[in-house]
């Protein structure tokens, strides 16, 4: 009983991280039409810029804030140099740039960082013990971190003028655009958002699951499964589909090894596909 | 002599350039010998098989697909694992290889027609990703990244007899395919069905309503272009004789589709160009300095911002606007118009 609970919280920690993930990609998609590809690499740099922060300054609550506003600043580099000039374009053009971008970052990191894997000491060493399960504390945090990323999302969207353009830009932007909102800065601005949700997300994930040059395309077919079944710009798809992939995930691991979890969290999820090609939440565009 | 040059110009670059290049396959194992330069030239033909299919996807089944690295290892595995678990000659098992991946892209192309195409796209990352970790979660049959050892090697048809390996005949044996196989692309370019293709690829609603069955035409092009993939796919396991589970990585798709991209994407001959161009570049640059995927990834992001149309496909067009002074939006048009003109035409012919 105690393997089934524990194993269920972990899978909803795990869906929490990943919404984060596939939330950024979603808020990317939603205001530039681009599908990148690189979004798993901003994820594993988010982890590696947390790893090196520990290491320099051995605080992993200034990594926590330090290393997700790092990805930021860095996604809205790459905003301006390479996604302005190719999110107006076919699709193939925005897909293999990403595809370009995500060797770069990948063997850069390889070439630099090294192959070895990391870990980082748990911040909140401990457990959380209730009526016989017992669960590690920092595991806990970062699901609620999570959750309150989500909320502040929800009223940044909903209380501020920026996001109240972000929900209007991807409905109609000509109109978006006829009315004077600044298309430029609030693409730039979600472009910047989701970094940051990909580099939380990273420094979130890297003292459970460790810093490696390859998380990024591990997390990368999790990540677009829960897009394209929540639907492809869909917010809210991104969080739900995310989390019941992530306890799925949790409850096959009960019985199986961790990889053939994954594996199968993915096969299950696959006939949604069949069912509904273009998502649960998906307009069909 | 102006005569000639504007039958050429007529006829475009793509088939001259096409020609130049098979010549250039087909005699470089006279200038590059020893054993080093015939795995090179092996890897050309395979990876522009893998081009080809990419192309024949993306163009007729118009799915922009990361799959096929995945078509082509799940080939050259299934023949590898026939033949070590029977005793089925190597060509037949060879032909279950092709046609396994062959359907297995078919049928799968069946669920991306449904899908629009962005999430079409995704899926194929999806099916590529989930197929490399699980290759690599099932290492006792796959032998991960060790790989396994390809155990028969005597390739006999019909009185035909060949060792496989890296030699000369096994690369002649690929060359001879890869080049029928552009051959009949060319040459399939007059027929109903590729007409019916062109007209799916510019206006497919116009194409349904013309009575043809869209989403059919369309699996069957992705069908055809994973038994492509999967052909290249044997033909490396007959080459190197050993294949490992990086063969599934989304890399080996991405290399694919670079190349091309680099030649051009709905030119008969430029995948195979961009293949014959990159792929001795790329290994040679590997032997200077190992994260040579930085530079293929940069190299990736500049073509497709700068030369989307791929070098045949950029010069191409500079030749026929020469050719025709047209200004490209009503080229665009003719085009798009020809593809259904002459399916009308044929239909009633």
């Amino acid at each position: 009983m105690e393997i089934v609970v524990f194993q269920i919280l972990n899978g909803l920690v795990f869906g929490l991280v990943f919404a984060l993930i596939a939330l950024g990609l979603n808020l990317i998609y939603g205001l530039t039409g681009l599908i990148n590809i690189a979004h798993g690499s901003f994820y594993m740099l988010g982890a590696v810029a947390a790893y090196l922060l520990v290491s320099a300054t051995g605080s992993f609550w200034l990594a926590l804030v330090v290393a997700p506003l790092t990805i930021m600043a860095l996604l809205l580099v790459v905003n301006s140099v390479l996604f302005e000039r190719i999110s107006q374009r076919p699709l193939e053009v925005g897909v293999l740039a990403t595809v370009g971008l995500l060797l770069v970052v990948d063997n850069t990191v390889l070439a630099t960082f090294g192959g070895a894997p990391e870990t980082i000491p748990s911040p909140l060493p401990g457990a959380w013990s209730w009526g016989g399960v017992s669960y590690p504390i920092y595991r806990l945090f970062a699901g609620f971190a999570a959750i309150l990323t989500f909320l502040s999302l929800y009223l940044f969207l909903n209380r501020t003028p920026y996001g109240l353009w972000m929900r209007a830009m991807p409905q109609s932007p000509e109109l978006a655009a006829a009315i004077g909102i600044p298309l430029r800065r609030v693409s730039a601005l979600t472009v910047g958002l989701g970094g940051l949700f990909a580099g939380l997300a990273g420094a979130l994930s890297a003292p459970i699951f460790g810093v490696y040059f390859e998380m990024g395309i591990h997390v990368l077919a999790l990540a677009f499964i829960v897009v394209v079944v929540g639907g492809l710009g869909s917010i809210p798809g991104a969080i739900v589909v995310g989390i019941v992939l992530g306890i799925s995930r949790g409850v096959f691991a009960i019985f199986l090894p961790p990889t053939s979890a994954e594996i199968l969290a993915v096969v299950v999820l696959a006939p949604m596909l069949v069912l509904r090609p273009n998502g649960i939440f998906g307009k069909g565009l | 002599m102006r005569e000639i040059l504007r039958r050429l110009r007529s006829r475009g670059l793509d088939g001259l350039l096409g020609t130049l290049a098979v010549v250039l396959l087909v005699l470089s194992p006279l200038l590059l010998t020893g054993r080093y330069w015939t795995g090179v030239l092996m890897l050309v033909v395979c990876w522009s098989l893998l081009a080809v299919g990419f192309n024949i996807a993306f163009s007729f089944g118009g799915i922009l697909s990361f799959a096929q690295g995945t078509f082509f290892a799940l080939s050259s595995y299934s023949m590898t694992l026939l033949v070590a678990a029977t005793d089925v000659p190597l060509a037949l098992a060879a032909l279950v290889g092709v046609l396994t991946a062959g359907l297995a892209g078919w049928g799968i192309g069946w669920i991306l027609v449904r899908m629009n195409n962005h999430n079409a796209t995704i899926a194929t990352v999806i099916l590529a990703v989930t197929t490399f970790l699980a290759a690599n979660r099932y290492r006792e049959h796959t032998g991960g990244e060790d790989g396994i050892r390809l155990s028969v090697r005597d390739l006999s048809v019909g009185g035909f007899e060949l060792q496989v390996g890296n030699n000369l005949p096994t690369f002649y044996l690929g060359a001879i395919l890869l080049v029928g196989l552009l051959v009949a692309l060319r040459w399939l370019k007059g027929s109903v069905h590729w007409k019916v293709l062109t007209a799916i690829k510019y206006n497919e609603i116009r194409a349904e309503t013309l009575g043809f069955n869209v989403r059919a035409y369309r699996a069957g092009s992705f069908g055809v272009a994973a038994g492509i993939a999967g052909l290249g796919g044997v033909l490396y396991a007959f080459s190197f004789g050993h294949i490992t589970t990086s063969l599934f990585h989304l890399s080996l798709s991405v290399y694919g589709i670079l190349y091309a991209v680099f030649g051009g994407v709905g030119t008969v001959f430029g995948p195979f160009i961009g293949a014959l161009l990159l792929v001795p570049l790329h290994e040679e640059l590997s032997s200077l300095f190992v994260y040579v995927d930085v530079a293929i990834g940069l190299l990736v992001i500049l073509l497709i911002v700068f030369v989307p149309r791929g070098i045949v496909g950029a010069l191409d067009r500079y030749w026929s606007q020469r050719n025709t002074r047209m200004n490209r939006s009503t080229e665009e048009l003719v085009d798009a118009d020809k593809g259904t003109a002459n399916l009308v035409k044929s239909e009633h012919s």
